[in-house]
């Protein structure tokens, strides 16, 4: 056997056992679909059936989550977009804006910010969840936008990950700005934050993704039905006296699509944004 | 055009590290300055000092008569060229140019002049809409350099722009940043740790060494007169040869004796006043390689100064020869007439002109007399 034929086959047995591995993934996200287009008394009746009757298959269900329970999932689904928008921007101003500064400048204690930034990785949110909930009541956050933004717009992850990358940036772009004549905002916001694309890709994606699927947080500082985010909304037709299937399927199904399209678009950023550490060194 | 001023200069780290030590140095307008020395000399320091990217420690630095220690680069009216070019990679080469003087709110019309200008100077009108990933190093820094140029700055800075060169477009841009200066008229200062550039580009050179101004001279002056040890070895490529001598005054003149040679001074070194300290005493001899000779008509003329040497090896330059030798134990090279016969394993005759003989001092490394 050739080198070359050893090496087609090689590729072959890999891009096979990928595909099962992708099939293998796709399975649980394909009855979510499926299961969204029948009625949810079929589910209660059969269970997850692989015996598909695909001309019975119709869009009620969507149509019953826009105009079912006076409308609410749109105004969930509104919720979310709102939090996860402001989070996500906020996130990457802020982190990036200090992980720049620490990869930088040189100021006394720069060392010591750092440590704080990777011992709060450290921390288990859960441990934080009570002091950030009675901070939220003292100055009024609960049943609000900011009161789920707020507590986590800085979170140390990003800071470690912006900084690495900000590491890796030459300096010398920076003493050129200097002499074009730019203040340190306008050499971030202008020069250096182009240049660090490729990480506010990764770290949006990963902001977004967080903020879209949080849960626990929300759960304790919104109350009323119509602040609600869209996984706490899901979850409320999740009941001891029946689940609401009808809801439940096509939600989920919707909820999935902002993540996807996110990812699609910004899936070349990610992937050189989580690889660059490595491969750059 | 501006001239610049640095009085009493010091720049200093934390962990008490000087980098530049008592600096003065004055350069006069249109002036082409190369501040020359090994790595770690500080002469990039005083670069980034003059560029107000670095703050000066203690001293002062004027521009055209104003001090401007405590002025932000942006208003020194200053522009520099950087090692690594410093191109913003994501603006085509147009913005990269444009991109200082929009910052200065420059009106469109006047911004796209000075570009397309400094274009034509430089040969780059085709490149305008490139971004810099898509340019060659040579574009590169010619675009580096246009960004300069349509600043219409008072100084320009050069921070080592050719060493990411390879050799024959370094060459090039060379006489390119030679023409640049003749053209604009602006005083340049320019950094390198090539003497060769340094040589051919600088009207006047400051070699530097730890820190220290060793001298500030023009390169005729600087090759034919070092002021020291330093500096007679790092200008001149190959470099000066030298050897341990001692002065032995004799009743027919002054000898310089190393091994089992010696060697007359002509009577105006043997007479110079500058010697008489150092009758009997041991010396260090430098001889430029070109000032060594293999051929007969120079063993004539200088007779008294004939030296043995064993040929270790040979290399043709083309338009010369270098030959790499041992005399009285001692490294020599001398760069000689390629038609030279000379094979590595020889021992030849090797005639030194005594008129180009330089002596230093041992302990201190000064020149006591060239």
């Amino acid at each position: 056997m050739t080198s070359k034929y050893k090496e087609k086959i090689g590729a072959i047995i890999i891009y096979l056992t990928l595909l099962v591995v992708a099939l293998f993934c796709l399975v649980p996200f394909f009855f979510l679909l499926i299961s969204s287009l029948r009625p949810g008394v079929e589910m209660i009746q059969n269970g997850i059936s692989f015996q598909i009757d695909f001309s019975a298959l119709n869009l009620k269900n969507y149509w019953l989550l826009v105009e079912g329970k006076d409308g609410i999932y749109p105004l969930w689904y509104i919720n979310s977009v709102i939090i996860t928008v402001a989070h996500t921007v906020f996130s990457l101003l802020f982190t990036s804006m200090v992980g720049y500064g620490l990869a930088i400048y040189n100021f006394k204690g720069k060392n010591l910010i750092f440590t704080i930034v990777l011992v709060v990785m450290m921390i288990p949110v859960e441990i934080l969840i009570l002091p950030l909930y009675k901070l939220a009541i003292s100055i009024d956050l609960i049943d609000s936008y900011m009161g789920v933004i707020l507590p986590f717009v800085v979170t140390p992850t990003c800071i470690f990950f912006f900084r690495q990358y900000a590491m890796s940036l030459p300096r010398e772009l920076l003493d050129a700005g200097r002499i074009d004549g730019c203040g340190e905002f306008k050499i971030f916001f202008q020069i250096m934050m182009p240049l660090m694309l490729p990480a506010f890709g990764a770290m949006g994606i990963l902001q977004a993704m967080s903020s879209w699927n949080s849960f626990v947080w929300p759960l304790i500082v919104l109350r009323s039905t119509d602040m609600l985010t869209l996984p706490i909304g899901l979850q409320s037709l999740i009941t001891p006296y029946g689940n609401n299937y009808d809801l439940l399927f096509p939600g989920a199904v919707m909820s999935v699509i902002p993540i996807m399209i996110l990812f699609i678009i910004n899936q070349k950023a990610f992937i050189s944004g989580l690889t660059v550490g490595g491969v750059k060194g | 055009m501006a001239c610049l001023e640095l009085k009493n200069i010091y720049k200093r780290y934390p962990g008490n590290v000087t980098a530049v030590d008592n600096l003065n140095l004055d350069i006069p307008d249109r002036e082409f300055v190369v501040l020359v020395g090994p790595s770690g000399c500080g002469k990039s320091t005083t670069l980034r000092m003059i560029a107000g990217l670095e703050e000066i420690s203690e001293g002062e630095l004027y521009i055209d008569g104003k001090m401007v220690n405590n002025i932000a680069p942006k208003d020194r009216d200053i522009a520099m060229v950087f090692q690594n070019y410093a191109l913003y990679p994501h603006m085509t080469v147009y913005e990269n140019m444009v991109f200082g003087l929009k910052i200065r709110k420059m009106p469109k019309d006047e911004m796209k002049k000075r570009v397309m200008e400094a274009a034509k100077i430089l040969d780059i009108e085709h490149l305008l809409d490139r971004k810099p990933k898509a340019l060659s190093g040579g574009q590169r820094q010619r675009v580096a350099l246009g960004r300069c140029i349509v600043r219409d700055p008072k100084v320009f800075l050069m921070d080592e722009p050719l060493s990411n060169l390879d050799a024959k477009l370094r060459d090039q841009m060379r006489t390119e940043i030679s023409k640049l200066h003749q053209r604009l008229q602006t005083t340049f200062v320019y950094v390198t740790h090539d003497q060769r550039e340094a040589m051919t580009m600088g009207t006047c050179i400051v070699v530097m060494k730890d820190g220290l101004v060793q001298q500030v001279d023009s390169p005729q002056v600087l090759y034919g007169s070092p002021c020291n040890l330093f500096v007679a070895s790092f200008i001149g490529s190959p470099q000066m040869n030298f050897v341990k001598a001692v002065v032995v005054k004799k009743e027919e003149g002054a000898y310089l004796t190393f091994g089992d040679t010696n060697i007359q001074l002509p009577a105006f070194k043997a007479k110079n006043p500058a010697l008489e300290n150092f009758f009997d005493k041991e010396v260090i001899m430098g001889i430029r390689p070109e000032d060594l000779y293999d051929n007969e008509e120079c063993f004539k003329e200088f007779s008294a100064s004939i030296v043995n040497a064993s040929i270790e090896v040979t290399e043709l330059m083309g338009a010369e020869t270098y030959l790499f030798m041992k005399v009285e134990g001692s490294n020599f090279v001398a760069r000689v007439n390629p038609k030279s016969t000379a094979k590595a394993g020889d021992t030849v005759k090797i005639a030194i002109d005594t008129n180009k003989i330089h002596i230093f001092d041992k302990d201190t490394e000064k020149i006591i007399l060239n």
